[in-house]
């Protein structure tokens, strides 16, 4: 019998009415002959690999425009003055650099993590609706096309913030109007993608894959698809809300019509501290498959993973309130909000303390992934504790909307999510693409993303405390050089991810072939099928002992 | 006594179209009931829709296939 891991001993024994090697790669093969090829192939396919692909390619092409507007807000404030946009155009790219990074480079990147994932780790042979997951993704070319449209609109962009708060979002251009339109396509594909995900982990696991034998990363996808249909309708209705203050004469957020601005915050945040979650849990559970690949040695703790994964989506849908301690809430609010928050740290730090305990004793060894899992935690930790920092009521009231928040929410997603999404890319890809990819280049991909990364976003930190705000294209002398080196550093990290983009290049087009087994030391049903795996996974389901 | 003619595939597939379909049904009472309790001012039709909420998630609980 082979052992194939986990940490309770999940056991697949290879036998001729299981079997997963060669005759499954013949009947995927086979199989593929009657699939569409070319553009039809891409347009209309079912495939849960093929729609990962999309949801990937997708996600790097909106994180190159979204990093395009991050570069020219770094060379606007490069140096005091107005010199490369203006003022209008700055908060136009802020708003947008938000919008995109968040629901159009981000999230998707997760999604095609799980679309890929998903049915291979729980030995299903694809997701439960595949159709409903085409339809998914092919909501997003719109919504994104939306959004950049919107530059060209009368008015230009929303200029409102990512958080599109009233009364500026009431007040804005037909740009807004695009913009809540394309919010209400991400959030309709998001509850989609969220109800199939749920569904396949429910329903379609291997005989004998108990929830509890489940990988680590497919528990974390299950509750950050829980959070989503949870949240995503809060937020719908929200711009929904929004939509007829501006053409229906309704007034939920407009005060000169007895509306309460303020109430759009707490519905905004209701969704929005939990959209965080929703970035970082899936990105919690890529570096929990990881870690014990490089440690050679099973996840430490994976029960309290678990619980600790459902503390922190159970525990996220009550801290909104701390996105609005200025707002003039009553102290006994400010409280449960604070208290409620720096609960979050306790699951977190578990999280923290089992991959630290994962890789104690181990056989490490630092490939791509491992660097990009261990550079994760050392930076992640940076961004969690200035979010505990963050949640104390009187240290936020001093903070609000200065570059110590904008220092903070980087580390936790750029160096948080992004970082894990790296390390998933490297540690995957060679399972995707049947190709090795180019070891030396990931190491400078690293290397250059920790160092330019690092440079960019703890100076912020500085500026915060001295009291730069945020979302302003024109600062005094006193922020210079802090704000020239973060410009300088920036356009490194950007450079940095064309590295990235050469490596996955090369190694789609080729390289030294991968096994199936990938990296000696992975565990999982997915190690199981060949590199790359067959058109339908598991034709078969496989028995999990 | 009748016999089932259901197959295991197909009773999969209607678990899974229930399963669904209750999660829609939680998506769209948020979505309708956000907008709704703004609308009306009613505390009640807020804790209404989470409830509802909370009875559908226990129901797609309850409900799943159970597996060996």
């Amino acid at each position: 019998m082979t052992r194939l891991g986990f940490e309770y001993g999940l056991q697949y024994e290879p036998s001729q009415e299981n079997i997963l090697t060669t005759p499954l790669a013949l009947v995927g093969d086979v199989a593929r002959l009657d699939q569409p090829t070319g553009i039809r192939r891409w347009v209309t396919s079912t495939n849960h690999k093929d729609i990962g692909t999309l949801y990937l390619c997708f996600s790097f092409a909106m994180f190159i425009v979204g990093g395009l507007m991050a570069l020219t807000i770094r060379a606007e404030l490069f140096q005091p003055g107005l010199q490369v946009v203006r003022p209008e155009l700055f908060n136009q790219l802020t708003t947008m650099h938000g919008l995109i990074m968040l629901l159009g480079a981000i999230t998707p990147a997760l999604v095609g993590f799980a679309n890929w994932q998903i049915p291979m780790m729980i030995g299903a042979p694809d997701m439960a609706f595949p159709r409903l997951n085409n339809f998914s993704f092919w909501l997003l070319p719109p919504a994104a096309i939306l959004l950049v449209a919107s530059f060209f609109a009368p008015g230009g962009a929303t200029a409102a913030g990512w958080t599109l708060y009233p009364p500026l979002s009431v007040q804005m251009g037909p740009g807004m109007d695009m913009a809540i339109f394309a919010v209400h396509l991400l959030g309709v594909s998001s509850i989609m993608g969220a109800i199939n995900i749920v569904v396949t982990i429910l329903n379609m696991r291997a005989p004998g894959m108990t929830l509890m034998k489940m990988p680590i990363f497919v528990w974390t996808w299950l509750v950050t698809a829980y959070l989503l249909i949870a949240v995503m309708p809060v937020l719908a209705g929200a711009v929904t809300m929004l939509l007829t203050d501006r053409h229906f004469d309704t007034h939920f957020f407009n005060a000169a019509g007895g509306g309460d601005p303020v109430l759009f915050q707490h519905i905004f945040w209701f969704f929005g501290h939990p959209e965080v979650y929703i970035l970082i849990i899936p990105a919690f559970g890529i570096i929990s498959q990881v870690i014990p690949t490089f440690a050679r040695k099973p996840l430490f703790g994976y029960r309290s993973m678990v619980f600790a994964t459902c503390a922190i989506g159970i525990v996220s849908g009550t801290v909104w309130g701390h996105h609005m301690f200025t707002v003039g809430m009553p102290v006994a609010g400010q409280l449960f909000f604070m208290y409620a928050t720096l609960l979050v740290a306790i699951p977190t730090g578990v999280k923290v303390f089992n991959w630290t305990a994962t890789m104690w004793e181990g056989s490490l060894t630092f490939e791509t992934p491992m660097l990009f899992a261990v550079g994760f935690l050392f930076v992640f930790v940076v961004g969690g504790l200035t979010g505990v920092i963050l949640a104390i009521a009187p240290v936020d009231i001093q903070m609000q909307d200065t570059y110590y928040v904008v220092a903070h929410f980087h580390y936790t997603l750029v160096a948080g999510s992004l970082f894990a999404i790296f390390a998933g890319t490297y540690y995957w890809l060679p399972k995707w693409t049947g190709h090795m990819y180019d070891e030396k280049l990931g190491r400078w991909h690293f290397w250059l993303s920790m160092i330019f990364l690092n440079l960019t976003f703890f100076p912020m930190f500085f500026l915060g405390l001295a009291g730069m705000p945020r979302r302003i294209p024109d600062y005094p002398l006193q922020f210079a050089d802090f704000n020239m080196l973060a410009s300088i550093a920036a356009f490194g990290f950007g450079f940095a991810q064309l590295l990235f983009l050469y490596t996955l290049i090369k190694c789609v087009r080729g390289g030294p072939k991968a096994s199936a087994q990938v990296w000696d030391g992975a565990e999982g049903l997915e190690w199981t099928l060949p590199s790359p795996p067959p058109h339908h996974s598991f034709e078969t389901p496989p028995v999990v002992a | 006594m009748m016999q089932s003619s259901s197959t295991p595939v197909s009773r999969q597939r209607a678990t899974s179209v229930r399963i669904a379909l209750s999660l829609a049904v939680v998506a769209l009472a948020s979505f309708g009931g956000v907008i709704l309790a703004e609308y009306t001012r009613s505390p009640q039709i807020g804790a209404g829709v989470l409830g509802l909420a909370l009875v559908a998630f226990l129901l797609v609980a309850m409900t799943r296939r159970e597996r060996g």
